[in-house]
């Protein structure tokens, strides 16, 4: 793992005012962002709109583009199309060069810090404003932004009152109001002087030759108003195709963002407006630096973004890490696809390694766009490859004799099934969890043979956490389904689904293993295909697309069969996987069958298991687990249940790392329990 | 009228109802006060007969069109084309610098609104731009905020601090059933 990466996550994960402002924010958040879309159609509503013309928009982006600087330049504007950031930092100079402007205001734009349009017209002699408050701010700090939306969210308020008391050289109490006051009258006079304002866009109106810019500030109002040359740098992503695009995206743009309904200024400018001193200039600079090239990838829907930042808002590893080290200049998850595109691949190389694959961004982002699916493609592309990742992926293949090895391996620091240290990497990947030991019989021994016959025919799968680690669980599965006269049979020689090759990078081995297991199920032809893992299910499920044979986790599959347990006594509370969709399935299982569920405060955040990712980045891992962990606690439950084995090992043992006596138990074994 | 109100207030705007024009006239006086206001020529500032109530009432008065005078006025004055119901905005053609300087400079923001231009949602109010929007459009939402420094929501940044709303009704304004200023 790259030193300098590791280092970087160490001191953000040691940075207390940062974990505690994007704590803070996360927490907050997901209310805000629901009452926001309450008070319009629906977050639902507004996805499939969106995602489907932003699809549509992608398809059509070169008649969008010449509409767009055809009725732009109608309308009075200068239109200029940058090939990359130097050509448009050269534009926007000589421009300034040739109005003989000395001093600039900026209002915020993501594109602007993309190209370092600041540091070059510093370079050439033009003192350079930023008048977004998080963006003054860090400009003082001399810090770049850590979030797309609110730039300085790494700082907290008495390091803001520092920065403001060393630059303008006098002591900033720490009060936000007063620090508030005071950026309105430092930035007021650059305002009112400046020759030029420089913005970015949120939307190009291809119809109109429109720039819509949303801001709550005011300075974006005053950037456009004041100087009498307005410059707007605009990537093309922005385009969109007439006022209907705009009336949606407006609509989720402000609640994915900040959880507002909407903000307090939008403004539409078409062309050149009048200033105090005569007609003003607008001057477009449309940016290309990479898009037209991700426009033509694999990875072409990350174009459909919005620049929401949602996703960062719901990013486990960006919550505890920030922008700086989860980005460079974009972060999160989007901000990684964006940087192999915008720079030189190997600029997002690491920063793709933290994606956990959560999921939790595609959930709320409302262009729909696949960022986890996103970057695993990327990562197979451009992804480091170390000898332990193929290793494990060689061992995924055919594991018995590595499972022979651990076995022995472990044998020193085995304690009651648990290991608590370990040679070489082992002592971090057990620091935050015990982790289990790897079973003498694993499950293929022990049920073999297991075949009940009955309606309908249910092939039953155990994956690779099960099979080696867990076989009481399939075995628990396998009893139950049998019990109710279902046909369940162990299918023998099953191996992994390649869910783990997938997610270290390696697609060809993954798509290998998931053949062969979709082969060797469909030659059973059963009607279904249990499982106890959500990923598994996910993976089979993709994989026998097109058969006959129908892929579901248990909860469902009892669900859907209307076969629900009782005799449930005390209190549980539940964690959702996340490959599970909604939960609905177990919930219903637990409260039917007369347990009392109490719920956490968030039921569907990730476990921190994330497959490989907890031994690739055990310290993030381990943070998201200690969370998870108080949520737990916080219930008062006795037992928290999931349906996951990944997720199974990491609370349980996380909970007797903790000495919790709180028990972690997979449904299947609850629910035989119960029988 | 009340879903605007309410979505308005929320966003940190004041409200105002007048049922008639010298209410809101009077309204206007109160709320700027003792001045310096900007006032940005509009029709309906014309039919209140705002300026020369200004000039009777001792109230200065800058030039509406010369920045740095808007930027040591207490009030802005502006009227507002449309409103929408759903969000709490206020829509204008702010083309005229005038309204730009007036609506964002001072401190205090004076909006009049007539009441018949309340439309439900903001897809009315860009459907009419579909067709070619003037230059400068702007829709407002409560006063200027910022949430950058630890979350904390702070009122009037570079824009106003205080957004009033005067919604004018009787005649030529859609003038309801009988309502007192409050």
């Amino acid at each position: 793992m790259a030193e300098g990466l590791k280092r970087r996550v160490a001191e953000a994960l040691a940075n207390e005012s940062l974990r505690s402002a994007l704590d803070q924010f996360a927490r907050a958040y997901p209310a805000a962002r629901e009452a926001a879309f309450q008070a319009g159609p629906g977050f639902e509503v507004l996805r499939e709109e969106i995602s489907r013309r932003r699809r549509e928009g992608r398809r059509d982006l070169p008649e969008l583009i010449e509409a767009f600087i055809a009725n732009a330049r109608r309308a009075g504007a200068e239109v200029f199309r940058a090939r990359d950031a130097d050509e448009a930092n050269r534009y926007i100079a000589d421009l300034a060069r040739g109005r003989g402007v000395r001093r600039v205001v900026k209002s915020k734009s993501m594109a602007t810090e993309e190209i370092g349009l600041n540091e070059h017209l510093e370079g050439e002699g033009i003192a350079v404003r930023e008048t977004d408050r998080g963006e003054w701010i860090i400009q003082l700090a001399g810090h770049r932004p850590s979030h797309m939306v609110l730039p300085a969210v790494h700082l907290s308020a008495a390091e803001v009152a520092r920065v403001l008391g060393r630059s303008l050289e006098r002591d900033v109490p720490v009060d936000v109001e007063h620090m508030v006051a005071l950026a309105r009258e430092e930035l007021r006079r650059d305002f009112l002087e400046a020759g030029m304002g420089i913005t970015g866009a949120n939307m190009a109106v291809a119809s109109t030759g429109s720039l819509v810019l949303v801001t709550n500030e005011g300075n974006a109002r005053l950037a456009t108003s004041l100087p009498p040359v307005h410059v707007a740098v605009v990537g093309y992503e922005k385009l969109v195709r007439d006022f209907e695009d705009v009336e949606y995206i407006l609509a989720a743009l402000p609640p994915s963002a900040t959880g507002q309904i909407i903000t307090s200024y939008v403004s539409v400018i078409t062309g050149p407006t009048p200033r105090a001193g005569g007609p003003g200039e607008l001057h477009i600079v449309l940016l290309d630096n990479g898009r037209q090239d991700l426009a033509s990838s694999d990875q072409a829907e990350a174009m459909q973004c919005i620049r929401c930042a949602a996703c960062l808002n719901v990013c486990p590893v960006y919550r505890r890490v920030g922008g700086h080290v989860f980005g460079h200049v974009y972060s999160g998850g989007i901000g990684a696809i964006l940087t192999a595109f915008f720079w030189p691949e190997e600029r997002a190389k690491e920063l793709q390694e933290l994606c956990s694959g959560c999921g939790r961004c595609t959930e709320v982002c409302p262009a729909g766009i696949d960022i986890p699916g996103l970057i695993l493609d990327l990562r197979a592309r451009i992804g480091r490859k170390p000898p332990l990742w193929r290793l494990a992926a060689r061992a995924l293949r055919n594991p018995r004799p590595y499972v022979s090895l651990v076995r022995l391996l472990q044998a020193p620091w085995a304690r009651d099934g648990f290991l608590d240290g370990g040679p070489g990497p082992v002592a971090q990947w057990t620091r935050s969890r015990s982790l289990p030991t790897v079973v003498r019989k694993g499950l293929d021994r022990r049920a073999g043979g297991f075949s009940v016959s009955g309606r309908p025919r249910v092939a039953f799968y155990g994956g690779c956490l099960v099979e080696h680690v867990y076989p009481e669980v399939g075995e628990a599965a396998m009893k139950y389904l049998a019990r109710r006269g279902h046909g369940v049979f162990y299918v023998a020689g099953q191996g992994c689904c390649g869910a783990p090759a997938r997610h270290l990078g390696v697609p060809h081995d993954a798509e290998a293993m998931l053949r062969q297991q979709v082969d060797l199920l469909a030659r059973e032809e059963p009607d279904f295909v249990v499982t106890v893992c959500p990923t598994c299910a996910k993976y089979l499920r993709e994989g026998l697309r097109g058969s006959t044979v129908s892929v579901m986790d248990l909860s469902s599959f009892l669900v859907q069969r209307g076969e629900f347990p009782d005799g449930g006594r005390g209190r549980v509370t539940y964690h959702e996987s996340c490959h599970s969709s909604d939960g609905e399935a177990t919930r219903e299982l637990l409260e039917r069958a007369g347990f009392t569920l109490l719920e956490m405060r968030e039921p569907g955040a990730c476990c921190g298991f994330a497959g490989a990712y907890s031994f690739q980045f055990p310290e993030i891992s381990g943070e998201i687990l200690a969370d998870k962990l108080a949520d737990i606690a916080s219930t008062g439950a006795e037992a928290v249940v999931v349906d996951c084995p990944g997720c199974l090992l990491n609370l349980r043992g996380g909970l007797r790392k903790k000495g919790s006596s709180v028990r972690a138990v997979h449904l299947a074994e609850l629910l035989l329990e119960l029988d | 009228m009340n879903l605007f109100i309410e979505r308005a207030t929320a966003a940190g705007a004041v409200v105002k109802v007048a049922a008639d024009r010298r209410r809101a006239l009077a309204l206007a006086l109160d709320s700027v006060g003792r001045g310096p206001v900007a006032l940005a020529p509009s029709a309906l500032a014309g039919e209140l007969g705002l300026a020369e109530a200004l000039e009777r009432a001792g109230v200065e008065s800058v030039d509406a069109g010369d920045p740095a005078a808007v930027a040591t006025a207490a009030v802005g004055i502006t009227e507002a084309d449309a409103a929408v119901a759903a969000t709490g905005t206020l829509f204008s053609d702010s083309t005229a610098v005038e309204g730009r300087l007036a609506s964002t400079l001072p401190p205090r923001h004076v909006v009049l609104l007539r009441r018949d231009r309340v439309v439900a949602t903001l897809g009315e109010v860009l459907g009419r731009l579909a067709g070619g929007p003037p230059p400068f459009c702007a829709f407002t939402t409560g006063p200027s905020r910022t949430a950058d420094i630890e979350r904390v929501l702070t009122i009037g940044v570079h824009g106003p601090r205080v957004l009033e709303i005067i919604v004018v009704g009787g005649e030529g304004c859609g003038g309801g059933p009988q309502e007192t200023g409050s």
